[in-house]
C-alpha cells in the first residue's frame, strides 16, 4: 500500500505508541496498596510512591494519545512531506519512551518535564504538517 | 476511499466503540448527583456501588480508547492483513461490550474475576493489532 510504503515510520509510531500505552497500563495496577488510595481510589499524590508514579504515567500517555493520533493521522492523510511525518512521529516516540522511563523509575522532575516539552513539540510540528500540507 | 473497503468491520469497530463510550459518560454522569458526587469527581470505590461501576465503566472506555485507535488505525495504513484486522478490531469491540455488562451488573469479583479474564481478551486483540501493524509496516 502506498501510504505504508511513504508513511511506514510514522504508522509503526502510531502502533508502537498503542503498545507501550497497553505496556503502561499493565504497569500501573503493580504496587497497588489500600492505604495509599485516595477516596476516588487512585494513587494518592506522592511522587516516593512508585505505584503513584506508574499510575501518572499511563495517565499522562491517556491524555496525549489523542493529540498524538490526531495529528500524525492529519499529517498522513493529507499527504504532509513523508520525511519530517515520519521522523517527528519517530521521534515523539523516543521521547515518550525516555519520558516513561524517567516517570516510573525516578523522581526527577526537570528531565520528565523535558521529554514531555519534546513530545509536545513534535505533536505541534505534526499538526502544523498537517496544516501546510492542505493549505498551503 | 476504496482503499479501505477492505477494512470495513474494523472501521465500524472503531466507530462503534466511540458511540459506546459516548452513552455510556451519560449515564454514569447522571447517578452521580445523588450520591453527591459533583460533576467530574469520581465517586469512592466501592465495587458494590453501581454509581462508582458505571463510573469506573466509563474511565475504562476512556483509558483503552487511544490505544485501540491507535493500533488499529496503524494496521489499516500499513495495510496489514484485512481479514485479520477486522477479526481482532471486532473481537476487542464484543470484548469491551461483555466488559461493559460484566463491570454495570457486578458479576464476579472486582479484580481477576469475569471482568479481567474478558479485559484481557481485548488487551490481547490490541496487542495483536500492533505487532501485525509493525509487521506490515517494515
Amino acid at each position: 500500500m502506498p501510504l505504508a510504503e511513504s508513511y511506514g515510520h510514522a504508522i509503526a509510531a502510531l502502533a508502537l505508541w498503542g503498545l507501550l500505552v497497553v505496556l503502561l497500563g499493565n504497569l500501573s495496577t503493580l504496587g497497588r496498596e489500600e492505604a495509599n488510595r485516595a477516596p476516588c481510589g487512585k494513587p494518592k499524590r506522592n511522587y516516593a510512591d512508585p505505584w503513584y508514579r506508574r499510575e501518572r504515567a499511563f495517565a499522562n500517555a491517556i491524555e496525549t494519545s489523542p493529540g498524538f493520533l490526531a495529528t500524525a493521522l492529519a499529517a498522513i492523510l493529507a499527504g504532509a512531506p513523508p520525511f519530517w511525518v515520519n521522523l517527528f512521529a519517530a521521534l515523539f516516540l523516543v521521547a515518550r519512551v525516555a519520558m516513561a522511563g524517567v516517570h516510573i523509575y525516578t523522581q526527577n522532575q526537570p528531565w520528565r518535564s523535558a521529554f514531555f516539552g519534546f513530545g509536545w513539540l513534535f505533536i505541534i510540528l505534526l499538526g502544523l504538517l498537517a496544516l501546510g500540507a492542505i493549505f498551503f | 476511499m476504496d482503499q479501505f473497503a477492505a477494512y470495513s468491520h474494523a472501521i465500524v469497530a472503531l466507530a462503534a466503540f466511540a458511540l459506546l463510550g459516548l452513552a455510556i459518560n451519560p449515564i454514569g454522569a447522571a447517578m452521580k448527583p445523588a450520591q453527591g458526587v459533583t460533576a467530574g469527581a469520581l465517586p469512592p470505590p466501592d465495587y458494590g456501588n453501581s454509581t462508582y461501576r458505571w463510573s469506573r465503566a466509563y474511565q475504562n472506555a476512556a483509558e483503552m480508547a487511544g490505544l485501540f485507535a491507535a493500533v488499529t488505525l496503524a494496521a489499516i495504513l500499513a495495510g496489514a492483513d484485512p481479514f485479520w484486522t477486522n477479526l481482532f478490531a471486532s473481537v476487542f469491540f464484543l470484548s469491551r461490550i461483555l466488559v461493559l455488562v460484566v463491570h454495570v451488573a457486578g458479576i464476579g469479583k472486582e479484580n481477576l474475576g469475569a471482568r479481567t479474564l474478558i479485559f484481557v481478551v481485548g488487551w490481547l486483540c490490541c496487542l495483536a493489532l500492533g505487532v501485525m501493524a509493525l509487521l506490515a509496516a517494515f
